[in-house]
C-alpha cells in the first residue's frame, strides 16, 4: 500500500503543528490540452531533489528559492546533490534517480520525444511556505519555460 | 511524476503518474537503467491516457526493499527512526 505522506509526516514532526499543506481540491484544475503528439513536443525536465552542478551555488536548507539551470548536455560526473528532505544517497550515487535527464537524452535520440530543450531547471523542493513557491520560485520557471519555447515540462519531485 | 500519492490528490497538478518508490528514488534506483526507462518513457505513454484534468495515472510499480531492520520500507519511511538515519534538519 502507498504511504499517506500528510499522517506519516504529522507524526514524524510532533509535537510541532501539523504542517498546512497545499490543498487544491475545491479549485478548478489548470489545463492545456496537448496539440501536438509527444513524439514532437520539445520537452524540459524540471526536478526538485536539489541538483546543482559542480561551481553552482548549493542549495540552501530555509525556503531557498532559487532556481540552477543545467545545460541538457552536462557532464553527469559534475551533477551534485544538496537536499534536506529525502536520503539522497541514491541521488548522489546516480543522479538519474531523481533528475532523468540520462533517459530523456535517450528518447530524443530514438525520436520518442521531439528534442530536449537546451537547458534543464533544478531546484529545492524542501520550501515550506507556499507563497515563496508562488512568487518567488514560479514565476522565473515560466519565464524561462517560455523562452526556450517548451512543450513539455516534465516534473520530477524530491 | 509522483510517489505521495494522497498529496498529490490534494494538489491536484493536470496530470500525474505515480510509481510507489520511495521519496529520492521517482525515478528509479542508482544504476539501474531498465528500471528507470521503464518509469520515465512510462510516465510519457501514460499522456495519451491523459483527458481530464487531475489525471493520476498508476505504473503498477511497487518497489520491494526492506528497512535497514528487515521491515517493509513502507512502514518505515519517514518515522522518526528513518529521519535519523537518512535524513538532515533543515539546519543542516
Amino acid at each position: 500500500m502507498p504511504i499517506d505522506y500528510i499522517p506519516r509526516t504529522r507524526e514524524l514532526y510532533e509535537p510541532l503543528p501539523p504542517y498546512r499543506w497545499t490543498d487544491n481540491r475545491a479549485l478548478p484544475i489548470p489545463w492545456a490540452p496537448m496539440t501536438k503528439p509527444f513524439g514532437a513536443c520539445r520537452v524540459a525536465l524540471g526536478a526538485s531533489g536539489g541538483v546543482y552542478v559542480d561551481g553552482q551555488e548549493p542549495f540552501h536548507f530555509k525556503d531557498d528559492t532559487s532556481l540552477r539551470k543545467i545545460s541538457s548536455d552536462v557532464d553527469f560526473a559534475r551533477l551534485r546533490v544538496a537536499h534536506f528532505g529525502y536520503p539522497i544517497g541514491d541521488a548522489v550515487e546516480d543522479p538519474n534517480c531523481v533528475f532523468p535527464l540520462e533517459r530523456l537524452r535517450e528518447m530524443a535520440a530514438d525520436h520518442t520525444i521531439g528534442e530536449l530543450a537546451p537547458t534543464a531547471l533544478t531546484f529545492m523542493g524542501g520550501i515550506y511556505s507556499q507563497r515563496a513557491v508562488r512568487e518567488a520560485l514560479i514565476p522565473p520557471i515560466i519565464e524561462q519555460l517560455r523562452a526556450e519555447r517548451v512543450d513539455l515540462f516534465y516534473l520530477v519531485p524530491a | 511524476m509522483s510517489v505521495g500519492r494522497d498529496i498529490t490528490e490534494a494538489v491536484r497538478p493536470p496530470r500525474a503518474v505515480f510509481v510507489d518508490y520511495p521519496m529520492g528514488n521517482e525515478t528509479g534506483r542508482p544504476g539501474c537503467v531498465d528500471e528507470q526507462r521503464t518509469i520515465v518513457r512510462g510516465a510519457f505513454a501514460a499522456l495519451e491516457r491523459m483527458t481530464e484534468p487531475g489525471s493520476i495515472i498508476d505504473l503498477g510499480m511497487t518497489l520491494a526493499a526492506q528497512a535497514p531492520d528487515g521491515r517493509d520500507w513502507h512502514e518505515w519511511s519517514y518515522t522518526k527512526d528513518f529521519r535519523r538515519h537518512f535524513m538532515k534538519t533543515r539546519e543542516g
